[in-house]
Order: C-alpha cells, then sequence, then structure tokens
C-alpha cells in the first residue's frame, strides 16, 4: 500500500516526463484499437450489404468484380446480361425473388440504380431486415425516383423534388439526361450500405432515358421527348446484374451450377459470402501490414518507457538510498519501478480506449458519409483484447528491467549516495 | 547492555588489494553517544552500511542488539533496520515529493513495531510526528508543506523527527551537519542527543570533523587506508 501511494506521489512530481510518455503509449494504444474497429468494420459493412441475398448473377467476368459492381457500386460492368435469358433463369422453380439491377447512370456522383419494386419488398440487408421508407413510397411511374437516405440528406432533396440524371458515373457529368426529369416519389430509411447512396428508378425509366441514344452517345438531331418516350416500348433489352433468392437454401448450389453453364450466354452466378472471402483474402495482406505496424508502434512506445524509467533511475538515486534507509527491501525498491511501469501501462490502456471511443464517435458521420463504412463502438475483439492483455503485461515485465537494474544498485550501493 | 558489539570485522570490496574496514574491536553500550571520527576512504560509509544491515558481512562478527547481523538474511536485516534503526543522511535525507509530515511518518508505514510504539506513546503517528516536528523547532506552518521549501538546517531537523519517530534503538548519523553552519551544529547536535537520550537511544555519529567528538561520550577514529599505506 505505502509502495502504491509512493508511486503515485512520485510520479505526481514528475509531471512533465510523465505525460508525455503516457501520451507516446496513449497513442499507440489508440492505433491498436482503432485499426481493428476499422478492419472489424469495413467488414461487417460488406457482409451486412449482401446477407439476404443467395446469388448474384451478371455476365461472365471475376466473382470479386461481379460483387464489386453490383452490390457495392465499385468498378463497371464490362458486360450485361441479356433480358431474355434474365427472364429465362427468373422463371425457373428454385426462384422466390429477384431483384433486376441496371447500372451506368448517375446524379451529382451517386449511382443511380434501374431496378423493380422487388427492391423495396424483398432486398435484405444487416440482420435481414427489409428496406423501408422514412418518407413517400416506391417508385410507380417511368420518372419517378427513389433516393436513398444520405442521397436526400447531403443533397437536401425531398419528396415532390424533380432531379435530372446524368449518363455514366463522375461527379461532374456533361451530358445529362436534362430532357427527361424525375420526381422523387419516396426516400429511404439509412440503412448503413451503398444503398444509401444510390438514387432508385425503374429499369423502363432506364431504357426511356436512352431512346434516343446508342452505344452510350446521344444520337444528333434525333429528340424524343419524355411523353413520346412513355408511348414506346420501354421493356429493356439487357440488365447489369441480379440479386438472387432462393426458396431453399439448399439449392444454392445447384442453381448456380446451372448459371455458370447456361447455354445461350455466358453468365457467371456467386454466392456473395464465398466471393466476400476472396475479398477478404485480398485486403488481408494489406489489413496485416497495417497491424504490423500499429504492433511496432507499440513496440516502440514500450521500448520508450522503459528507457524513461531507467534514465530517471540516476536522478532518483537519493530516492532509493531513503527508501532503503527507512528499512525498505531491495526487491520493494525494485517493485515501486515494476509499479511505475504497470502504472503507465494500465493507464495508458484506460486513456487509449477512452481517445478511441471519442474519435470513433467524432469521426464515424464523416467515415460513413467518405466510405460507407459504419464505425462503431464496442468491445475489442479477442485478437485485441489479448494484444492488449499482452501491451499490459508487458508494461509490467519490462518494469523489471530497471526494477533489476535499482535491486542491483540499492544492494551495491546500499546507503551511499554517489555524486 | 551492549547495542553494538564488533569483533575483528574486516571488508575488502571486490578488486582492492586493501581491506576498507578492519576493525578488532568494538563495543557501544545502549543508551551511549558514540563518535565515529574517520577521513574519506577510511572505511566509514562501509561500516555505517554494515551496521546498518545493507551490507552483508565478509568476516567477523557483528552483533546489533544481541542480533548476530552474519547469520540474519538480507529480508531479516531489512526488517530489524526499519523496525531499530533511524538512520540520518548527510544531505538530501527527504524525498522530494512527499510533505513534511509525510516523510516523518515514513517509518511508520515501513515497520509496524515503531507504529505501534508511536501510537502508544502520542496517540497516533500524526500526534507523534507533530510532536517530533514541534520539539526540533519546525514551524507548524510547514508541516504541509513540500520539503523543498525548507532551509538546509530545517532539512535536517526533519530529517531527524523522521530517523527518531517510533523510537528506534538506535539512531546513525552520517555527517549529518556538515551541511551546516556554526550556530546550525551546536544546536543541532545538542538536540539530536537530548532526542535520543530521552528515547533510551544509541547515538552512532560518524564525521570527518574530528572537532565533533567534543559533544559525545566515546570516541573511535577509523584509520585511513592513505595512513595505513604509509606506515
Amino acid at each position: 500500500m505505502i509502495l502504491f501511494r509512493l508511486t503515485l506521489k512520485s510520479l505526481a512530481n514528475r509531471k512533465a516526463t510523465v505525460l508525455m510518455t503516457l501520451a507516446m503509449l496513449v497513442m499507440s494504444n489508440v492505433l491498436l484499437l482503432t485499426v481493428d474497429r476499422l478492419r472489424l468494420d469495413t467488414r461487417a459493412s460488406f457482409a451486412n450489404t449482401v446477407s439476404g441475398t443467395d446469388l448474384i448473377i451478371g455476365a461472365r467476368t471475376g466473382s470479386l468484380n461481379l460483387l464489386l459492381y453490383s452490390v457495392f457500386h465499385l468498378g463497371n460492368a464490362t458486360n450485361n446480361i441479356s433480358w431474355q435469358s434474365y427472364q429465362e433463369l427468373i422463371a425457373q422453380k428454385e426462384i422466390d425473388w429477384a431483384i433486376p439491377i441496371s447500372l451506368g447512370d448517375s446524379h451529382r456522383g451517386y449511382r443511380v440504380v434501374g431496378t423493380d419494386t422487388t427492391m423495396f419488398t424483398h432486398y435484405r440487408y444487416g440482420k435481414k431486415q427489409n428496406l423501408a421508407f422514412a418518407d413517400g413510397e416506391a417508385f410507380d411511374g417511368v420518372f419517378d425516383v427513389v433516393l436513398g437516405a444520405e442521397v436526400a440528406k447531403s443533397l437536401g432533396y425531398k419528396v415532390g423534388d424533380e432531379i435530372v440524371v446524368a449518363h455514366g458515373v463522375g461527379k461532374t457529368s456533361f451530358t445529362e439526361h436534362g430532357d427527361k426529369p424525375f420526381t422523387v416519389t419516396g426516400i429511404l430509411k439509412a440503412t448503413g450500405t451503398p444503398i444509401d447512396k444510390s438514387l432508385f428508378v425503374s429499369l423502363e425509366a432506364i431504357t426511356a432515358i436512352h431512346v434516343d441514344w446508342i452505344n452510350g452517345v446521344k444520337l444528333p438531331g434525333v429528340k424524343i421527348s419524355a411523353e413520346q418516350a412513355l408511348t414506346m416500348d420501354l421493356q429493356p433489352d439487357s440488365i447489369t446484374a441480379a440479386m438472387i433468392g432462393l426458396k431453399s437454401r439448399m439449392q444454392i448450389f445447384t442453381f448456380q451450377r446451372l448459371v455458370n453453364n447456361y447455354r445461350a450466354e455466358p453468365l457467371t452466378a456467386i454466392i456473395p459470402g464465398t466471393a466476400l472471402a476472396g475479398l477478404w483474402q485480398l485486403i488481408g495482406l494489406a489489413e496485416n501490414a497495417l497491424i504490423a505496424v500499429s504492433v511496432i508502434v507499440a513496440i516502440t512506445a514500450l521500448l520508450g518507457m522503459t528507457t524513461v524509467i531507467l534514465t530517471s533511475l540516476n536522478e532518483r538515486q537519493r530516492e532509493m538510498a531513503v527508501l532503503r534507509a527507512i528499512g525498505l527491501s531491495s526487491s520493494k525498491v525494485a517493485a515501486l519501478l515494476v509499479m511505475e511501469s504497470g502504472f503507465y501501462g494500465v493507464v495508458s490502456v484506460i486513456a487509449g480506449y477512452l481517445l478511441h471511443a471519442l474519435s470513433i464517435l467524432a469521426l464515424a458521420p464523416i467515415v460513413q458519409e467518405q466510405f460507407g463504412i459504419n464505425l462503431s463502438l464496442s468491445v475489442p475483439s479477442l485478437a485485441l483484447s489479448l494484444t492488449l492483455g499482452g501491451f499490459l503485461l508487458a508494461t509490467f515485465l519490462l518494469g523489471l528491467i530497471p526494477g533489476i537494474a535499482a535491486y542491483k544498485r540499492s544492494l551495491a550501493d546500499g546507503l551511499i549516495i554517489r555524486r | 547492555m551492549t547495542a553494538i558489539s564488533i569483533e575483528s570485522l574486516i571488508h575488502t570490496w571486490p578488486g582492492q588489494s586493501h581491506a576498507t574496514l578492519d576493525i578488532k574491536e568494538l563495543n557501544i553500550n545502549a543508551g551511549d553517544t558514540f563518535f565515529i571520527h574517520g577521513a574519506s576512504g577510511s572505511g566509514k560509509s562501509t561500516l555505517l552500511n554494515i551496521l546498518a544491515g545493507v551490507l552483508s558481512i565478509q568476516s567477523g562478527k557483528l552483533e546489533v542488539l544481541g542480533q548476530n547481523f552474519a547469520t540474519m538474511s538480507h529480508a531479516q536485516r531489512d526488517k530489524f533496520r526499519a523496525d531499530n534503526i533511524g538512520y540520518i543522511f548527510q544531505q538530501f535525507n527527504l524525498l522530494p515529493y512527499l510533505t513534511v509530515m509525510e516523510n516523518v511518518t515514513l517509518p511508520c508505514h515501513a515497520s509496524k513495531q515503531r507504529e505501534r510504539n508511536a501510537i502508544e506513546q502520542y496517540g497516533s503517528v500524526e500526534e507523534a510526528a507533530h510532536y517530533g516536528l514541534t520539539s526540533l523547532n519546525i514551524p507548524k506552518a510547514l508541516f504541509h508543506t513540500s520539503v523543498m521549501r525548507l532551509s538546509v538546517g530545517q532539512q535536517q531537523r526533519v530529517a531527524a523527527a523522521r530517523a527518531l519517530i517510533g523510537n528506534p534503538s538506535i539512531i546513525i548519523a552520517d555527517e549529518p551537519t556538515s551541511a551546516l553552519d556554526h550556530d546550525n551544529i551546536q544546536n543541532f547536535m545538542e538536540t539530536l542527543k537530548q532526542k535520543c537520550s530521552e528515547i533510551n537511544s544509541t547515538l552512532v555519529f560518524v564525521s570527518h570533523d574530528r572537532t565533533l567528538a567534543e559533544f559525545f561520550g566515546q570516541s573511535m577514529t577509523l584509520p585511513s587506508r592513505l595512513q595505513e599505506a604509509e606506515q
């Protein structure tokens, strides 16, 4: 007890050094915690997005590629599925529901997704939740649009507003479908998935805005108004991909084989979870590098702490001699230094967690908006808890280095104060 | 009763050809005041470390309060020191991060016996510290201030109060007056002797300053190694 009080008072007497040492250790803990949080939450965000989908179907391509462009809107499709093949496939008896996806247009940097109303009734994310409307309802007419939560929030749209869709997916597009404006009929609740950053229109709408276009270029001299377009046959020729739910999960592999061996055109069917596992394998390298760096930073901080305590031994020689004189044993003098080291460990882990929590709270909205990743505050993972436990243990063990030095010195020098 | 009894005590530091310390015989009676004169290099620090039980005995015999130090472990000697020995250094006796009171009561946290003594005599450790500090002329206003604000003379008196609290049987003083001026030395010596006799402690006082011998009943001189080499 007296040792603990002496440790605290002695530390309080060296505030500047102690605070700087703590800052160093705290930062290394924040780094460890935050890197781990980012890693887990990135994975969770991806997994949540496809949690209710059994298969994703697209043109023949790599499974990762298909997953990324169809669901996460990363990169672009190289090819489409013909409408006819799509119809044939979803007529199969195994199919419970199918959501067509037609990509290629955007609105002020947000993707426009051509789909049908099964999107709002059957798409499931997170813990198998359906989409819900914050305001309004699903699209009904050709020139109706439903907005993801973030689109509506950041662009300030409300139900009833008119918007213009642009061709292509850049932030700024020079070719707009300005002649065919859309009316907002509904705004979705936030989901923490790429849905929030998307606009939804019917497949017919995608056809309609492109009736006077061929191969991505507006036909010169041809001008078909929105009213005229409505009178035309708006059935799409093709779609980009489709998300599929089967009646039974037992049929996933059979149906996947059916799609992959489809005769009429080369197609790919992927199981989202499996494709994600491939993604993690790829990202795992980068993750491991980040973790390695943060572990090295932690080790550096621990060595720095040990150096600080060792350096303090010289100026604390009198203190040690006085404590020996009043009857403290050499091992108690050593314990004083181990406790000091342990104090750094305990305080820096706690302060590190608090600072990590604060920074997550502060950064979560920005990260959500920029990267669509939901940063959450929760207990560290098992692996990280073990790492932090190891960090804590290391502070006590490293305390033995100055501890043993002081032990030897106080045995040899005893009450002699060398100047 | 004999407080300290030495027979052919020899100590040689590693790597040295001559013994740093070589005492044939020394007996100090309980309650006595004893002056040990030694020039630098005479091995007085070594002697003090051995008397305090910090340094193990190489050869010879040392009994303190009837306990044979040679047969005691480090831990036993540490406990013995905490219980029975008050120690005053030359200078910088006090822990800079503790207040005056905290410094004085420190031995009572290290030794149950001294805590018990203090409580028996004064009711509480704090009361014992108050009494000790007051009788050593430390103004009450300074009791709870940082020791950094004390003059050197005050620091040495606080150190004395710490050595005396809980009535240890032996007080060892290692040149406690070397940083003091003449008037302060007189005052300090008289007070220290008086306090020791009040609690029946044996005072062992070491200094290179031969003139201080006049304050003590008995004295001895440690031969310096330099003189030995000449002989």
